[in-house]
C-alpha cells in the first residue's frame, strides 16, 4: 500500500501551498508535488474592459511585487499602441523595476532564507527567522533592513507610491523624474552599494558549508529561460528572451516575447491550478526549464557593469557549463542586488533621465500584444488580445512560479529522498523541504489565476485542505 | 421684478422671482450636495440629494427645482434629509460597478466627494453589479455604464448647448441607460460631433477620454461659465 | 526622541483607534518632541526607528475587553516567538532593535478594547470617549522624557 506524507503549510513564503510526498510500496519516495490551492481569477476581471485599465488593474494581481505586474502590463499596451516610449520613460521603467528586484531580493534573502544557514536548518524554528538572526548576526539583520528600505524608497522617490503606484501607463509613464527625487535615491546608493559587495562577498565564502545543499536542493539538469539585452548581457526590463541546456550553450536567442507561444508549451495538471509550462522542441515534462535568478545568470553572456561582471565570474565557478542547483539562487539574487544597484547608479547618471518627456501618445494599432519582463523570481508574460475598440478580449498571464513550478516538485522530492528515513516526517526533513522551496522564492498570490477553464477542479482543490486524488477521482 | 421674502433655516432672506431655493443656498453659503445640478444646463431634480423640508407640505422637494415662494419656511439639514441623502447615495453605489482605484475620475469624482460630504463610510445595500459593458467604438472617448449614475447631465449639455442631441435615456428603472442616437454605438452615431463636452460635464467616470491613464480625468468646464454669461449679459465679445 | 508607532486600519471602525490616540498624544506633546509613525502593521524596519529613539509608545486597538477598556503597561524586550508571520509584536520590535542595533528603547503598550471591527470609518462611541483616558496614561509614562 503507498502513503501518502503531507507538509502543511509551507511557512515564511509569500501565499498558501501544500505539499505531498508520494511514496511508493517499497517505501521509497516516488514522487513530490507542491501544490496551489489558491485561486483569484483575474484574467476574468479584465474581459469587456479598456486595455487601458490594464496597467492599473493588474498591478492589484499582487502587493508583494504591483511593480512587475505594472511594467509587463504598461508594455503590452505599448506594443497595443505600436509606439515608441521616449526614452527617459525607458530608462525610469527599468529603473523601478531593479529597486522592485533590490527590494524583493533583500527580503528573501534577508529575512527569509539567511535564518536557516545562520541559525541552522535544525535550530529551534522559534528562532529561525529574522528577529533569531538579529540575535545571532545584528549587522547582517541592519544591513537587510536597510537595503530593502532603500529599494523601497526608490521606487516611491521615482513612481510615488511603494504599493499600486499607477505609474507605468500605456506608451510611458504618469510623472517626470524630479532632481530632488534623484538626489535623495542618490544619497543612499553608496551604503547599498557597500551591503550588496560585502553580503555577497561572506557569502560566496561560506560555499564550502553549504555544499550539501549545493548538492541536494534542486540540483539537476534543466533549461533555463531569462531576458537579455542585445548583446546578451543582463536586461530585466527591455530584452528578449534567451534559453540555455544545462551545458550553459544557447538553444534560443533574441526571441521575441510576442513569440514566447511558439516555444514554450503549457500543460495541464489536474492537481493544481497552476499550468505547466515547458519548452516546446523538447516536449512535456523533458522540456522543463527554470527562470528566476538563477536562470538569469546562466543566460546572461555578461552582467554589464564592472562589479557584478566580476561577481558573476565567481558566480559561474559554482557549475560546469550552467550552475544547476536551485540553492545557488541565493547566491545569485547577491549577485543581481549588485546589479541593481551598480545600474540604478548609471542610470541616474545619464542627465536625460530627467526629462519631461516620458509618454507616447496614440491611438490602439494592433489587436493582440503581449508585454514581457524580469520579475524578482522570473519572466513574467502579459497577454493580451482587444477587440477593435480596444476593450479585453483575453488575457493570459505567464507567471514566474508557474514556470518555476515543475523544477519546484522535482527539488522536493530529491530533498524528500535525501533526508527521508521510514514513514515519519522528521523535523529535519521538513525543514529542508521548506528551505529547498524557499529557493525559488515562490510567490503565490498571483501564479493561481486561471479561470473558468477547470471549474471542476475548483471543487476538488478547494475542499477541505485534504490529500489530492484528482488522478483517481 | 417681485421680491420674495422667506425663511432658509430660520433665518430671513429675499429672493427674486426667478430664483430657485438651491440658488439662495448657494447665495448664502448653506452647504446643500448635488450631482444632477450644473450651473449652465436645466435643472431636472434626477438625483434628489438636494432635496429640503417645506413648513406645511408633507412632500420633500428637490431644491434645484423649487421657486422661492413668498413665505416659504425651508429646512435644508435634518436627521431625516441626512438619513435620505446617505441612502441615495449608498443606492447609487449600489446600482452599477463603481470601483474607485482603477477608475479615471479616482480623486476628482463628485459622487465620491457627495460620498464623503454625506457621511457614506460604508454601503448597507447588496451591489447589484449589473453587467454592463463600455462603449469604447468612439474614436476619443468611452462610455462605461458601470460607473454612469443617470444624472443626465450629457443629454442636458448635448440637447441645450451643442444642439446634437446625441444622448438620451433609454428604458425605465434599473434597466435605464443612456444612450447615443437610437441605441446605437457611440462611435457610429450621425448626430454626435465629438465635441466632448458630455465628458467634460459627467460627475463620474462613466464618460472620458481614451487617453486618461487611471486617476488621470480632469473636467474642463469653463465653456459652461462663458456660455451662460453670454447668455445673460447678451452680447458675445467683448 | 519619542516615536509613538500608532497601529491599526482606519477603515475598520474601532481598528483605527490605534491612530486616533497617536494623533491626540501627539498633539499634547511639545512639537518636535514626538515623531509619529501610522502602520497597519509592525515591520523589521520600524526596529530601527525605535533604536533610534529614547522611548516608544505603542498604540493598538485591542479585541478583548470590555469595549473602550484601555491599558496601558510596559513592553519588554523579547527574542522571539513561534511561527512567525508576516507582522511583529511591539516586544519582538524592541528585541529586534536590541539585537540588531544594540539599543532598545523603553516601550509602552497603549490598547483600547474595540467594539465594532466593520467595514466603517469610525470609532464607536464608548472607543472615543477612551482616548482621552488612554492619551493621559501614555502622557504620564512619557513624563520623564518630555521632561528632559
Amino acid at each position: 500500500m503507498s502513503q501518502r506524507l503531507v507538509i502543511d503549510p509551507v511557512t515564511r513564503i509569500e501565499g498558501h501551498a501544500r505539499i505531498t510526498i508520494q511514496l511508493g510500496d517499497d517505501g521509497e519516495v516516488a514522487d513530490a508535488r507542491f501544490h496551489v490551492t489558491e485561486f483569484r481569477g483575474f484574467e476574468r476581471f479584465c474581459e469587456g474592459r479598456s486595455f487601458r485599465e490594464l496597467p492599473a488593474i493588474t498591478s492589484r494581481i499582487c502587493g508583494i511585487c504591483p511593480v512587475s505586474h505594472e511594467l509587463a502590463s504598461a508594455r503590452a499596451c505599448d506594443a497595443l499602441l505600436a509606439v515608441d516610449v521616449p526614452d527617459a520613460a525607458k530608462a525610469l521603467r527599468k529603473l523601478v523595476n531593479l529597486a522592485q528586484l533590490v527590494q524583493s531580493h533583500a527580503l528573501s534573502f534577508f529575512h527569509l532564507s539567511s535564518p536557516d544557514w545562520i541559525l541552522g536548518y535544525d535550530s529551534d524554528p522559534a528562532r529561525r527567522n529574522v528577529l533569531g538572526l538579529a540575535e545571532a548576526r545584528p549587522e547582517l539583520a541592519r544591513q537587510g533592513i536597510r537595503l530593502r528600505q532603500w529599494g523601497q524608497q526608490v521606487i516611491e522617490a521615482v513612481a510615488g507610491r511603494r504599493v499600486h503606484p499607477g505609474w507605468a501607463v500605456p506608451g510611458g509613464v504618469a510623472r517626470p523624474l524630479s532632481a530632488a527625487a534623484r538626489e535623495r535615491i542618490l544619497a543612499g546608493l553608496p551604503e547599498a552599494l557597500a551591503t550588496a559587495r560585502q553580503t555577497l562577498g561572506w557569502f560566496a565564502g561560506t560555499a564550502a558549508d553549504h555544499q550539501e545543499e549545493a548538492r541536494v536542493f534542486g540540483n539537476f539538469p534543466s533549461l533555463f529561460m531569462a531576458m537579455v539585452g542585445p548583446e546578451g548581457e543582463l536586461e530585466h526590463t527591455d530584452g528578449k528572451l534567451r534559453f540555455v541546456d544545462e551545458r550553459g550553450a544557447v538553444l534560443a536567442d533574441q526571441v521575441e516575447p510576442r513569440d514566447h507561444r511558439a516555444w514554450i508549451g503549457e500543460a495541464v495538471e489536474p492537481w493544481s491550478y497552476l499550468k505547466f509550462p515547458y519548452y516546446l522542441k523538447h516536449g512535456y515534462p523533458g522540456g522543463l526549464y527554470r527562470v528566476g535568478p538563477l536562470a538569469r545568470l546562466n543566460c546572461c553572456a555578461r552582467a554589464g557593469t564592472p562589479l557584478a561582471d566580476e561577481a558573476l565570474a565567481g558566480f559561474r565557478q559554482l557549475g560546469r557549463g550552467a550552475v544547476l542547483s536551485s540553492f545557488h539562487a541565493h547566491h545569485a539574487r547577491l549577485v543581481e542586488i549588485l546589479y541593481a544597484v551598480e545600474r540604478i547608479e548609471q542610470l541616474l547618471a545619464d542627465p536625460g533621465i530627467l526629462s519631461d518627456e516620458v509618454c507616447a501618445v496614440a491611438l490602439r494599432s494592433r489587436r493582440r500584444a503581449v508585454g514581457a519582463c524580469e520579475a524578482p523570481r522570473g519572466t513574467l508574460f502579459h497577454d493580451y488580445e482587444v477587440d477593435r475598440d480596444g476593450l479585453v478580449e483575453r488575457v493570459d498571464l505567464l507567471i514566474a512560479t508557474g514556470q518555476n513550478n515543475l523544477a519546484m516538485n522535482r527539488t522536493v522530492a530529491q530533498i524528500a529522498r535525501h533526508y527521508l528515513s521510514g514513514q515519519r516526517l522528521e523535523e529535519g526533513l521538513l525543514n529542508r523541504v521548506e528551505a529547498g522551496i524557499r529557493a525559488f522564492d515562490p510567490c503565490l498570490s498571483c501564479s493561481t489565476h486561471a479561470a473558468g477553464k477547470m471549474a471542476m477542479v475548483v471543487e476538488l482543490l478547494g475542499g477541505q485542505g485534504e490529500l489530492l486524488d484528482a488522478a483517481t477521482r | 421684478m417681485t421680491v420674495r421674502t422667506l425663511t432658509l433655516d430660520g433665518e430671513p432672506v429675499s429672493a427674486r422671482e426667478d430664483e430657485t431655493i438651491l440658488d439662495l443656498c448657494r447665495e448664502h453659503g448653506v452647504p446643500l450636495p448635488t450631482l444632477c445640478h450644473l450651473e449652465g444646463l436645466s435643472a431636472v431634480g434626477a438625483c434628489r440629494l438636494c432635496l429640503v423640508e417645506v413648513k406645511g407640505s408633507p412632500r420633500l422637494q428637490p431644491a434645484c427645482t423649487l421657486r422661492a415662494e413668498e413665505g416659504m419656511e425651508i429646512t435644508t439639514s435634518s436627521d431625516r434629509l441626512r438619513r435620505y441623502r446617505r441612502q441615495l447615495v449608498e443606492l447609487l453605489l449600489a446600482e452599477r460597478s463603481h470601483v474607485c482605484a482603477v477608475c479615471v475620475a479616482n480623486g476628482r469624482c463628485e459622487l465620491q466627494e457627495v460620498a464623503a460630504a454625506v457621511g457614506v463610510d460604508h454601503v448597507r445595500y447588496p451591489y447589484r453589479h449589473p453587467v454592463t459593458a463600455l462603449d469604447a467604438s468612439h474614436p476619443r472617448f468611452v462610455l462605461d455604464q458601470g460607473r454612469c449614475i443617470l444624472c443626465t447631465r450629457c443629454v442636458r449639455v448635448c440637447d441645450e448647448i451643442e444642439g446634437a442631441h446625441t444622448w438620451d435615456v433609454a428604458g425605465r428603472g434599473a434597466g435605464a441607460r443612456v444612450v447615443s442616437d437610437l441605441a446605437s454605438p457611440w462611435g457610429r452615431s450621425d448626430s454626435c460631433t465629438a465635441c466632448g463636452k458630455c465628458v467634460q460635464v459627467c460627475p463620474t467616470g462613466a464618460l472620458f477620454e481614451q487617453l486618461q491613464p487611471a486617476g488621470g480625468g480632469v473636467k474642463r468646464r469653463e465653456f459652461l461659465t462663458f456660455r451662460t454669461r453670454a447668455r445673460e449679459q447678451g452680447p458675445w465679445g467683448r | 526622541m519619542i516615536l509613538l508607532l500608532a497601529l491599526g486600519n482606519g477603515s475598520r471602525g474601532d481598528d483605527g483607534v490605534g491612530v486616533a490616540l497617536g494623533r491626540a498624544l501627539a498633539a499634547r506633546l511639545p512639537p518636535g518632541a514626538a515623531h509619529l509613525e501610522e502602520a497597519i502593521q509592525l515591520l523589521p524596519e520600524h526596529a530601527e526607528e525605535a533604536a533610534r529613539s529614547e522611548a516608544v509608545v505603542f498604540l493598538d486597538a485591542a479585541v478583548t475587553g470590555a469595549p473602550g477598556e484601555s491599558h496601558a503597561h510596559q513592553v519588554h524586550s523579547r527574542a522571539a516567538r513561534e511561527a512567525l508571520l508576516h507582522a511583529l509584536t511591539p516586544d519582538e520590535i524592541l528585541g529586534l532593535a536590541r539585537s540588531a542595533y544594540g539599543k532598545a528603547p523603553q516601550g509602552l503598550l497603549v490598547t483600547v478594547a474595540g467594539k465594532d471591527f466593520s467595514f466603517v470609518e469610525r470609532l464607536s462611541d464608548e472607543v472615543q470617549a477612551a482616548v482621552p483616558v488612554a492619551v493621559e496614561k501614555a502622557l504620564s509614562w512619557l513624563a520623564p522624557y518630555v521632561a528632559r
